[in-house]
C-alpha cells in the first residue's frame, strides 16, 4: 500500500482547533487539559493548563505565523481584564503564550519578562484523505528563553489568612 | 368546588409559574408605577472556585433566578417594592456594601469554602454583618455537611459570626423551582430580620 501524503495548504480553523486539542499532550506534556472556566475564546486560541503550570494560551495558524501570534498576544489582553475576573475570584489569566506556526513569527525574540511566548513547529498533513499534525522539536532558541517564569499573582485567600485560619483551612 | 373544567388551564399556569426561572433574558426591572418605590439591595458574596463543576448552579443564573423570584414572591406589595441582587468583591473595597445581610454563594470545595471565609473576613472586618451561605457542586451530603462544619467552626472560632445555612441548591431539574421559593422565602427573612429599617427603604422615583 502507498501512502500518499502531502502538506495541506487550506485548513478551517475547527479542523486546526480539533487537532491542536487531540494533540495537546503531544504539545504540552502528559497531564494537559483545556481550562473550562475561562472566558471564550474564538476559534484559533484554546486555554490549557498543565497538572503543575498555570494556565497557557495556545494560538494557532496553519500558515501565518504572525497573525497567530497577534491573535494570541490580543486574547491574553482579554483574558487578564478585569471583566473575567468579575465572576471567578481565584481566576488566573493565561500565564504563557505558545504560538503553533509554520514559522517562528516576526518578533518573538522581543518577548520576554513576565509574559513568556514560545513556538512550536507544526505542520497539517494529509493522509490517505485523513487529516493529522506533525509537531516538531522544541526549538533551543526557544527553550532557552523559556526558564523566566511569571511570578504567580497571590489570590485574594492567601493574602487574608493568618497562620491559624490557614491551618484551620488547609482540609474538609 | 372548582369546574373541572377548569382543571387543564390551572395545571397549565401552575406550570407556566413552576418553570418561569427559565424564561430569564434581562435584570428584572423596578416597576414603574408613577409612585415612589422601595429597592431591596440584597448583596451577593461569590466565592466560586475555579473547579466549580459545570454542571452545578451557576452564579449568574442563581442570581437572575433569585432576583425573579423575589420579586414574584410578593412579600410587601402594598410598598411597590423591587429586589435587586448584587454581586460584591470584599478584596476591591466592601466599604459600599451597606446592607448587613450578604448571601454567600460557595463552590462546595476546600476553594470554595476558603474564598467564602476570605470574604466574609472581609465584609465583616468593618462592620458587623449576619451571612447566609448557599453551596452548590457537592458530589454528595456528606461533602455539603464538611463543607458546612468547616466554614461555620472557622467563622465561629476566628471571627465569632454564626453562619445561617441555606443548604444546598443544584443546577435546575424537577425540584429547582420548589428549592428556589424556599431559598427565596429564608433569603427574604434573613434579609428583614437583620437590615435596619432606614437601610431597607431606597426612594425610587
Amino acid at each position: 500500500m502507498t501512502l500518499q501524503i502531502h502538506a495541506v495548504t487550506e485548513i478551517g480553523s475547527s479542523d486546526l482547533r480539533r487537532l491542536v486539542i487531540d494533540n495537546l499532550g503531544a504539545l504540552l506534556g502528559e497531564g494537559a487539559r483545556l481550562v473550562e472556566n475561562i472566558p471564550h475564546l474564538d476559534d484559533c486560541c484554546v486555554a490549557t493548563s498543565h497538572s503543575h503550570d498555570g494556565p497557557v494560551l495556545l494560538s494557532f495558524d496553519a500558515l501565518d505565523s504572525q497573525r497567530a501570534l497577534l491573535t494570541g498576544l490580543s486574547r491574553m489582553d482579554q483574558l487578564g481584564s478585569e471583566m473575567a475576573t468579575l465572576f471567578l475570584q481565584d481566576y488566573l489569566p493565561p500565564a504563557g503564550l505558545m504560538v503553533l506556526a509554520p514559522a517562528a513569527p516576526p518578533g518573538l525574540a522581543l518577548f520576554c519578562g513576565p509574559c513568556p511566548v514560545s513556538w512550536r513547529r507544526i505542520q497539517v498533513l494529509s493522509v490517505n484523505g485523513e487529516l493529522g499534525l506533525v509537531i516538531g522539536p522544541v526549538p533551543e532558541e526557544t527553550a532557552a528563553a523559556a526558564p523566566v517564569q511569571p511570578e504567580r499573582r497571590p489570590t485574594i485567600v492567601e493574602s487574608v489568612l493568618n497562620p491559624e485560619e490557614e491551618r484551620h483551612f488547609s482540609q474538609l | 368546588m372548582h369546574n373541572p373544567a377548569w382543571r387543564p388551564a390551572q395545571l397549565h399556569t401552575e406550570r407556566l409559574a413552576s418553570i418561569q426561572h427559565h424564561f430569564i433574558d434581562e435584570r428584572p426591572a423596578v416597576r414603574n408605577t408613577g409612585k415612589p418605590g422601595v429597592i431591596h439591595t440584597l448583596p451577593v458574596h461569590l466565592a466560586v472556585a475555579a473547579g466549580h463543576p459545570a454542571d452545578a448552579l451557576q452564579p449568574q443564573y442563581l442570581m437572575d433566578a433569585l432576583a425573579r423570584q423575589l420579586n414574584i414572591q410578593t412579600f410587601d406589595v402594598a410598598k411597590h417594592t423591587a429586589w435587586h441582587v448584587e454581586a460584591v468583591s470584599p478584596g476591591r473595597g466592601a466599604s459600599h456594601v451597606e446592607q448587613h445581610f450578604v448571601l454567600v454563594f460557595a463552590t462546595a470545595n476546600l476553594e470554595g469554602v476558603r474564598m467564602a471565609y476570605t470574604g466574609i473576613k472581609q465584609l465583616s472586618a468593618t462592620t458587623s454583618r449576619q451571612f447566609g451561605v448557599l453551596y452548590s457542586g457537592a458530589r454528595d451530603t456528606d461533602f455539603i455537611r464538611r463543607c458546612q462544619e468547616r466554614l461555620a467552626s472557622g467563622a465561629e472560632q476566628f471571627l465569632g459570626i454564626h453562619l445561617h445555612e441555606l443548604g444546598h441548591l443544584s443546577a435546575p431539574g424537577p425540584d429547582f423551582s420548589a428549592d428556589l421559593a424556599r431559598l427565596a422565602g429564608e433569603v427574604h427573612r434573613l434579609w428583614e430580620a437583620h437590615s435596619i429599617p432606614d437601610q431597607q427603604e431606597v426612594a425610587h422615583t
